[in-house]
């Protein structure tokens, strides 16, 4: 298969910090790619490192099948790329900031400035000076940047920051409207839902070291489920539940029970006989929710998202 | 490699008209620059010729006409004293004005050589400086037409050579502060050690010029002082015991020096 980013065994150290510890991906061509970790995980840092904006202290990269940063000038003419919060000269308008960065491009990426405004929703606002956007506005901006090259593969970081519900649905439509165009996204996030829902695979990365890797179906397709149980006696229903087969732990919670299944289990029929148990015990269920486990919870049970402990 | 791909790759330093336009965008775009720059240029030439014509007016006897040749050179000190400090300004901001705005990053990440990137940034600023001071000498040469009086009106000869005078002092000052700016990464940094070092310590070095050996005709100061036109002098004498050409090495090497200093940061800046 044709790996249109592909590292080996890449690290970057920063004096004794590891920011990226031992990084093998491989991207396959034509997909949305979600690098996918809590913040400080070092996502940004091999972002950087595709890019050539930083040297990896370590191990190799290929970016459309040629070696980075050796390569840089042929290789990155073919990739839109956005670091962290998108930067630009505040006293330009939206459309002179696309101009000065068109300029290092290909004479043509000049023709592409209105198209690429168009397809963020940006006409209105491009010539109002930058100094005045929003936040949202800003990343739109920034992602109109990456696409006046026409490129192949656009590398975003974190491109859902600062945008609203309904600026995130475009940006999916947007970034899902790229790939069925040939092209390959590869973007990182804290936000495991929304990789969940946009791209085809993905990579968990945690503590710069990734933890899971392939497509999303087939992450999701081994993960187990749990049932949220509410019952008028928690003591007396984990007694009866103890001796259950198909359940693998239940810990009474604040709210509840939390049960967790054997990931072989078919979640709707041990939630009847969950049901029917407690029922003929005397316990009234007053309810029950099956829920597969997410990601998250089960590659980073522990990471820290959004700063506050999973 | 094909001989073309060979010569694309030896040229990629190299930047283009669109690189060198986007560049001026960024300068000409920016209403306080503009501003400084039409009141160091035309406003101070246009200040003083409006004075002293005041004043001449008022007291014939005690006040010559301000223009003529002896006007002429004194608007040309002005403005390239002025100039001079319109030149370290757009310098240090042409250099440091794409990481300040965070932007540099992603012209990076375009591909385009970061030496091009550096490299755009000279003809850019000079293209936004030039004319300033093209059009602040136009008003001097124009002045001291218009208000010569009595007193010898400068030849066609010494109106070009005060021209290249007044282009070539300020526009070797951007390019100092330029590839200082560069390489410090901060606008008042640069406007800080280029001033200061002009201002202060080419002046303390000179006072102690005999004890540094051939270390003395280093000061770009003086190097530039002697491309100065005679005429313009108020003391006619040589400015320093300098000859031209090596007043011709010395402004060479600090060109030098600066542009490698601010290539070699652009190009190894960890973003």
């Amino acid at each position: 298969m044709q790996h249109i980013v592909e590292t080996t065994r890449i690290t970057k150290r920063f004096g004794g910090l590891v920011a990226v510890d031992d990084v093998s991906v491989r991207v396959p061509s034509g997909c949305a790619f979600g690098y996918l970790g809590p913040n400080g995980a070092g996502k940004t840092t091999l972002i950087r490192m595709l890019l050539g904006l930083t040297k990896p202290s370590a191990g190799t990269i290929r970016l459309l099948g040629q070696p980075m940063p050796a390569r840089p000038a042929s290789v990155l003419a073919q990739v839109g790329g956005m670091v962290e919060e998108p930067g630009f000269h505040g006293h330009l308008t939206g459309r002179q900031n696309l101009l000065t960065s068109a300029a290092c491009r290909e004479a043509a990426a000049q023709n592409r400035i209105d198209s690429a405004l168009r397809r963020l929703g940006l006409t209105e606002r491009a010539d109002d000076r930058v100094a005045t956007y929003s936040r949202g506005l800003r990343q739109r901006l920034g992602i109109a940047r990456c696409l006046l090259g026409d490129p192949r593969l656009l590398i975003l970081d974190e491109p859902t920051n600062g945008l609203d519900l309904h600026g995130v649905d475009e940006l999916r439509v947007l970034i899902r409207s790229l790939v069925a165009g040939g092209r390959t996204v590869f973007l990182s996030s804290h936000v495991l839902a929304e990789v969940e829902k946009l791209c085809d695979a993905i990579a968990i990365v945690d503590h710069g070291r990734i933890v899971a890797q392939g497509p999303v179906a087939e992450l999701a397709a081994g993960l187990p489920h749990t049932i949220r149980l509410r019952c008028a006696d928690h003591t007396r229903a984990l007694g009866v539940l103890s001796t259950h087969t198909a359940i693998q732990s239940a810990v009474g919670t604040s709210d509840g029970i939390q049960i967790a299944l054997h990931p072989e289990t078919d979640p709707a029929g041990a939630a009847a006989d969950v049901n029917r148990r407690l029922l003929e015990a005397g316990i009234d269920v007053a309810g029950l929710e099956v829920r597969r486990i997410s990601l998250q919870e089960r590659f980073l049970p522990t990471a820290t998202w959004h700063g506050i402990a999973a | 490699m094909t001989m073309h791909a060979g010569l694309t790759r030896r040229l990629d330093w190299c930047p283009d008209g669109r690189m060198i336009s986007a560049e001026l965008l960024k300068l000409r775009t920016r209403r306080g620059l503009v501003a400084w720059g039409l009141v160091l240029t035309l406003g101070t030439v246009l200040a003083r010729y409006g004075l002293l014509a005041a004043l001449h007016e008022a007291n014939p006897v005690g006040f010559i006409p301000p223009g003529g040749l002896r006007g002429l050179a004194n608007s040309a000190a002005l403005l390239t004293g002025s100039g001079v400090l319109l030149a370290v300004i757009t310098g240090a901001i042409a250099g440091t004005a794409d990481v300040d705005a965070g932007v540099f990053g992603d012209l990076a990440t375009t591909g385009r050589s970061r030496y091009a990137l550096f490299a755009a940034r000279v003809p850019g600023g000079l293209a936004f400086l030039v004319p300033l001071l093209a059009a602040g000498y136009a008003t001097a040469v124009a002045g001291s037409f218009l208000f010569s009086g009595p007193e010898p009106a400068p030849t066609a000869d010494l109106v070009s050579l005060g021209m290249a005078w007044v282009l070539v002092r300020p526009a070797t000052w951007f390019v100092v502060a330029l590839g200082v700016a560069s390489l410090v990464g901060s606008r008042s940094a640069a406007i800080g050690i280029v001033l200061g070092w002009q201002f202060v310590v080419e002046p303390v070095l000179g006072v102690f010029s005999a004890g540094l050996g051939p270390w003395r005709y280093a000061g770009l100061t003086a190097a530039l002082a002697q491309l100065e036109p005679l005429a313009f002098r108020f003391d006619p004498s040589p400015a320093s015991e300098l000859s031209a050409t090596v007043a011709a090495g010395v402004i060479l090497a600090w060109l030098v020096a600066a542009l490698a200093a601010g290539a070699w940061r652009t190009k190894t800046r960890d973003l």
